[in-house]
């Protein structure tokens, strides 16, 4: 694991095209480590886009190509050596939409160490423990691992979601407009959540919500049609931007 | 707020800073009167005309209730950040200096009238001279701050600390001289000397006040925070 306080994702002159869409332009950015980083900007300007270059679910999308560089770390995640496996398993990732598979509330917690090969009963009940309590749902779940996931409330489900990324340790987790479809209270135990999950994670979290991203990033990036037009502390990106484009977009003059 | 033309897509948050900055304008227009009154009030013993201060300053507060209603009304409702954040609260702290500078323009119409209900001495007697040449400077030095905060001219609220230090500097002359003045052989003197003093002070509370304007005029323009600057201070 990366140290604390150094870069953990470093992009270098980044690049993403679907097909003769530029949907990145350039992008200079470091994630520190054991920070809340928070991506804003209107649709479409390429904020999911760049969350997803990170653990490279984007090679999924049809006529995706990518250039400039990627580091976790020091290692380059499009380099010819890297495992995409084990860079999801590094780097995990949370969506929009809470979607806990249709199993038990124990199997989703430790689908991710299936796959990975961990089978020892003793050390997946362990893991079980440890994940559902980093997000506070265990005293809730514990005499209910074996019932299905699905009929927990959706805040639940996105905990879980989230306990199933912590369980196979990444040093990341990228987080999707995680509470886009969580009622207020929900979204603030959420914020709550990634607020303590940052002494253990480094958390890159793309939202909507500026407050969101007021409330609970310690660094914020603004985007604009693919292009990073401000990064920086939140405080100071939310009292005294240094772009114009990034005042009127915070300040609802967008437009 | 900073002179930008664009406005909010959300139109009703123009409504509201508009508004806020409308209660500001009038408020300063009020205060600076206040204070211009209450000097001429004193150089002409007019009694009237210092009664008439004293009735507006329940107006001056007045000023400052509703504007604080407000920017709690925008807190809450809109979140403001960047700019409008800076415009909300420079604008607070501007009408908590504006109240303040009211209470000193008050201060010296309640003199007023104690010299007018004081019919044993005759006001001509008070060593009032330096409290007249101070008076004009506070007054130069609030139309300035007025114009820099009406305008959000960081050159002009830059320009406002060398004023404020001539302001002071001529304050503590005045009481210099006052205290080093002919001798104070009774308690008519003793007493007169320091009713004048404590005008003096107002007046000098006055460029202090605006000093605070300018630099929340600084701070809501370029967000930098130039209050209490001590070169050799180090933070904990």
């Amino acid at each position: 694991m990366p140290a604390k306080n150094k870069h953990v994702i470093t992009t270098e002159k980044l690049n993403l095209f679907y097909g003769d869409f530029q949907a990145l332009r350039d992008i200079d950015l470091a994630v520190s480590s054991h920070r809340i980083t928070a991506v804003i900007g209107p649709s479409g300007c390429g904020k999911s886009t760049l969350l997803r270059v990170f653990n490279r679910i984007n090679d999924i999308v049809e006529g995706v190509r990518i250039t400039g560089k990627v580091f976790h770390g020091s290692d380059d995640i499009y380099g010819p050596d890297a495992d995409v496996d084990s860079i999801r398993k590094r780097i995990g990732m949370v969506f929009q939409r809470p979607n806990p598979f249709p199993l038990s509330v124990y199997e989703n917690v430790v689908f991710g160490l299936r796959i990975h090969g961990r089978v020892d009963k003793s050390v997946l009940d362990g893991i079980v423990e440890e994940s559902l309590k980093s997000v506070l749902l265990w005293e809730e779940l514990k005499d209910r691992l074996n019932r299905s996931a699905l009929n927990l409330s959706l805040e639940q489900k996105q905990r879980l979601c989230i306990a199933r990324s912590v369980a196979v340790k990444p040093d990341i987790i990228l987080l999707d407009e995680p509470c886009s479809t969580l009622d207020p209270m929900a979204t603030l135990k959420i914020e709550e959540l990634m607020v303590e999950l940052k002494t253990k994670y480094t958390i890159i979290i793309v939202t909507h919500n500026m407050q969101q991203a007021a409330r609970v990033s310690d660094d914020t990036g603004f985007m604009l049609l693919g292009d990073l037009v401000e990064f920086g502390k939140t405080s100071q990106i939310f009292t005294s931007p240094k772009e114009k484009m990034t005042e009127d977009y915070i300040t609802g003059r967008f437009g | 707020m900073n002179d930008r033309k664009e406005t909010h897509i959300l139109h009703s948050v123009d409504k509201e800073f508009k508004c806020l900055q409308t209660l500001r304008s009038k408020m300063a227009e009020l205060v600076f009167s206040q204070l211009c009154h209450s000097l001429e009030s004193l150089k002409k013993f007019d009694p009237n005309l210092a009664e008439q201060v004293i009735q507006r300053e329940r107006e001056v507060n007045q000023f400052e209730v509703r504007t604080d209603s407000e920017i709690l009304t925008i807190l809450a409702r809109h979140c403001p950040v960047a700019g409008d954040l800076r415009f909300v609260m420079a604008t607070s702290k501007s009408i908590n200096d504006l109240e303040r500078i009211g209470d000193e323009a008050a201060k010296i119409a309640n003199f007023v009238m104690f010299l007018h209900t004081d019919g044993d001495h005759d006001p001509a007697t008070y060593p009032l001279d330096d409290v007249y040449a101070v008076g004009d400077l506070a007054i130069t030095t609030l139309r300035h701050v007025l114009q820099a905060v009406a305008e959000n001219d960081v050159e002009k609220a830059k320009a406002i600390r060398h004023e404020q230090k001539t302001l002071n500097n001529q304050f503590k002359a005045s009481v210099h001289r006052l205290m080093n003045g002919p001798k104070q052989n009774n308690d008519y003197q003793v007493s007169s000397s320091v009713q004048v003093v404590l005008i003096l002070k107002a007046l000098e509370r006055v460029g202090d006040h605006a000093q605070n304007l300018a630099e929340s005029v600084i701070f809501l323009v370029t967000g930098e925070d130039v209050r209490h600057r001590y070169p050799d201070y180090k933070h904990a």
